[in-house]
């Protein structure tokens, strides 16, 4: 053994700091923005760039993966140097981690304002950016594992579990979400579109949550709890259990996002019965770190840093007991589409990822820079201003969510709605969007002031050296466990026999199930036999694992594969085509697809839906509930997640032309009480035709039944159509050219629940037909 | 990409075999856990609070 002196790379610890306080501060200055326009529509601007449509998907990239990314890379960063005794493998790659993170950051905040959105929530980044994120990830993987493979600590500490599960996991759903064809340099088609392209995003969406926003910030938990209490985590053990526990189900659980409409029946049941599982494991976690307090709950009275912990866990818990319960079907009934689900996640990202990050900074910068806190005071500031603005902000808009649920499904004793005039929803919850505006400027205020309290701290010290002094071997050692043999011995091989036979046993039929039975029988026989006489525990496989990054990380991955895999494939194999009762949606003309690319660029879906639920109120208000076919030819798919207006799944000629005309050029002309903003330069904008050539051509590819058009026929029929449109205008006194953006809008929200077969298509609102609730779940069973 | 073969029965079957070996998995983990040495417990508990020097 010689004695080693390891000096921690620290610099791209701090530089990761630095970064999620600047972002946080733009993710949620851009985040009153846009909850105040909601309450005052002119704070629109009447400017593209600053419209709600297109700042939300903004604060949300910004929120996620700006302030929240590059303080998962500070804390991981930091923390696994100290827990495996090693310095970060590459100096380089860490220096091209942090600044192609913040390039993408820069890219994303100049794009999402022009427009340029790939329409799926969360996944908005077009895909030059996509390229950017895989491959920064990809530096950000090999980083790590390489410190991991270098390192002078035998055992893995249960954070580096939770930081494994959230490389490996983020780019399996990151690649797949993102696949795409590019019809240009910024814009592309995903390959899923409609019901697939739906589970695949909310695949995605539900994971991101879990493996983005809950893991990595659980192995940070794990790590700077113990730290400030200066004591070790309450149980390791149940510590073990919780990260099993969520890879194994949180993973199952994102069709939950999708009750009550289309999908498959079994599938809503399986993301219904895996988010409730989710209650123990995570419940189990938050009890373990509050539990690590004990004996030092003195200390939250004190110190800022506990407090922030301690709040950040109990949020924490918070926020995974409201999950699982609006994921069951009848309490989501009333959630979805509404403000309680808004508050549900700021609850989880001001509360749960906000808090940490606070306790995590005010912890790790006087240590970075060898000083002091600067103010405790302002610390203990921040977190009071923090606390009364996320209860002002999460309070209302369970009230406003509620309230919207309640009015919007609500019946009348005839069976009519109680509230058919969408806009008396929306304007019986103007107080609460008022009161959440308060909310979220308390918080961001809390959040200057711990800027500004980091910034002086930084300022009155230096950059700090750390470094350890570590044994290590002559020989480096070598990890327990090669990748062939985590997996081929007896241990595994025998539970992998049990488990086939036992399945073989329970599902199959007559002779193969009684020989499953004689299999399995023998195959425990044996086992006991073979382990007993070898001398072997079936523990050792288990020691030697936690031991070898490599056979770990492969099982975690087999883990959420799995679990995601068996959602997604069905689902991708299904013939949508298939429910002989369903109407076919119609192909879009050329105008029609330009139309609503300009509709996914204004991010419409942010406030609209185009997935009528199987529900009472949404049939009688909208029409025939959702078929899977209704969406087939939606790349991406437009289903929405909120309801600040209407459904539009079925507006089609339910309003003429000129309904639509002065509707987007001044939304209360026509809507009186409406919050949306107005679109004036679609007036002025013309239509990208000449674009529409490569764009029908991969959706061709895909399989969309376009005829094939020359670009020139293209053009050709764009103009006719938007003539059509035109004259009709003009017969109400408007004059435009056809060749506007508006007309080819228009085109696109007509043309919203058109059918093949006109005898199948199922009238609007005008006569509602509440059977399809069930005709819809009985063409999910049917499948 | 949505014009495959039709959505059949044996996605159920897959669903249930595929809970068992995850469920299966999770519970031989978790037994291992428990099993786990009061020892190697302590010292992976204790392993975030090592000191460090700065300058």
């Amino acid at each position: 053994m010689k004695t080693k002196t390891i000096e921690y790379n620290d610099l791209v610890v701090r530089q990761f700091l630095i970064a999620s306080v600047f972002w946080a501060l733009v993710a949620m200055l851009i985040g009153v923005l846009i909850a105040s326009q909601l309450a005052f529509h002119v704070l629109n601007f009447d400017t593209s760039w600053l419209t709600f449509g297109r700042l939300r998907p903004l604060h949300t990239n910004a929120a996620i993966f700006a302030f929240v990314g590059n303080m998962i890379f500070c804390g991981v960063y930091h923390s696994t140097q100290r827990l495996v005794r090693t310095r970060l493998a590459s100096d380089f790659l860490s220096h091209l981690h942090f600044w192609g993170w913040q390039l993408i950051i820069v890219g994303a905040a100049i794009t999402l304002p022009l427009g340029l959105s790939r329409g799926k929530e969360y996944a908005e980044l077009i895909w030059p950016l996509n390229i950017g994120v895989v491959f920064i990830w990809v530096v950000f993987a090999i980083n790590f594992f390489w410190t991991l493979a270098i390192r002078n600590e035998k055992s893995l500490y249960v954070a580096i579990w939770f930081y494994i599960a959230t490389i490996i996991t983020v780019a399996m759903l990151y690649i797949t979400n993102h696949l795409q064809i590019p019809t240009s340099l910024l814009h592309s088609y995903p390959i899923f579109g409609g019901v697939q392209d739906a589970l695949v995003q909310w695949w995605y969406g539900h994971n991101a949550v879990a493996f983005f926003l809950t893991t990595p910030i659980l192995g940070i938990m794990y790590y700077y709890m113990p730290k400030a209490a200066e004591r070790p985590v309450y149980s390791y053990r149940l510590s073990i259990v919780h990260f099993w526990s969520l890879v194994f189900v949180y993973i199952w659980a994102g069709p939950h996002h999708l009750l009550n409409t289309a999908l498959p029946e079994w599938l809503q049941t399986l993301g219904m019965i895996f988010s409730v599982m989710l209650w123990a494991p995570s419940w189990g976690g938050m009890l373990n770190g509050l539990l690590t307090l004990r004996g030092a709950w003195n200390k939250v009275r004190t110190d800022p840093v506990l407090k922030f912990f301690a709040a950040g866990v109990t949020f924490y818990g918070m926020a995974t007991f409201e999950g699982p319960l609006m994921a069951i079907r009848s309490v989501n009934a009333v959630s979805h589409y509404s403000d309680w689900t808004v508050g549900h996640v700021h609850g989880g990202t001001l509360g749960w990822n906000s808090f940490m990050a606070a306790g995590m900074f005010y912890w790790l910068a006087p240590r970075l820079w060898n000083t002091k806190l600067f103010s405790t005071k302002l610390a203990d500031i921040h977190f009071w201003l923090g606390m009364l603005g996320i209860l002002l902000y999460i309070a209302s808009m369970w009230v406003s969510g509620i309230t919207q649920g309640l009015m919007l499904n609500a019946v009348t004793p005839e069976g009519a709605l109680a509230y058919p005039n969408f806009l008396e929803v929306v304007n019986s919850t103007q107080a609460m969007l008022r009161m959440r505006i308060l909310g979220g400027v308390l918080f961001l205020v809390g959040m200057v002031l711990m800027a500004y309290n980091l910034y002086r701290t930084i300022r009155s010290g230096h950059p700090a050296v750390a470094s350890i002094e570590v044994q290590v071997p002559e020989e480096p050692p070598k990890e327990s466990l090669t990748l062939l043999g985590g997996f081929l011995n007896p241990p595994v091989i025998y539970s992998f026999l049990l488990v086939i036979f036992g399945a073989g046993w329970g599902f199959a039929q007559g002779m193969l199930s009684t020989i499953s039975l004689v299999l399995l029988v023998e195959t425990a026989l044996i086992a006991m036999i073979h382990m007993g006489v070898s001398g072997q525990k079936w523990s050792e496989w288990y020691d030697k694992l936690l031991e070898s990054w490599l056979p770990f990380t492969v099982l975690t991955f087999l883990a959420v594969a799995a679990g995601g895999m068996i959602q997604i494939l069905p689902t991708v194999f299904i013939k949508q085509t298939a429910g002989a009762d369903a109407p076919l949606q119609k192909v879009y003309t050329p105008l029609e697809l330009a139309g609503r690319d300009i509709y996914v660029r204004e991010g419409c879906y942010n406030c609209h839906s185009q997935m009528i639920r199987s529900l009472v109120g949404d049939v009688l208000r909208y029409g025939k509930s959702g078929r899977l076919t209704e969406s087939v030819y939606d790349f991406p798919y437009q289903w929405g997640s909120k309801r600040t207006g209407p459904d539009l799944q079925r507006v089609g000629g339910k309003y003429p032309n000129i309904w639509h005309f002065q509707h987007m050029m001044d939304p209360r002309s026509t809507s009186i009480g409406s919050v949306m903003p107005n679109y004036p330069w679609l007036y002025t904008q013309v239509t990208d035709i000449p674009a529409l050539s490569s764009k029908i051509r991969v959706l061709t590819s895909y399989g969309v039944p376009f005829p094939p058009r020359s670009p020139a026929d293209i053009r050709q029929s764009c103009i006719d159509q938007g003539q059509r449109i035109t004259e009709d205008l003009a017969s109400g006194g408007i004059k435009i050219s056809p060749d506007k953006e508006i007309i080819a809008l228009i085109a696109y929200l007509q043309q919203l629940g058109k059918y093949d077969d006109p005898t199948a298509a199922p009238a609007a609102s005008a006569a509602p037909d509440i059977s399809a609730a069930p005709a819809n779940q009985k063409q999910a069973k049917s499948h | 990409m949505f014009n495959q073969v039709e959505f059949a029965s044996w996605s159920g079957l897959i669903t249930l075999i595929a809970f068992l070996v995850s469920f299966s998995v999770f519970v031989t983990v978790v037994v291992g856990a428990m099993r786990c040495s009061k020892q190697k417990v302590r010292h992976l508990a204790e392993m975030p609070l090592g000191e460090e020097k700065r300058s």
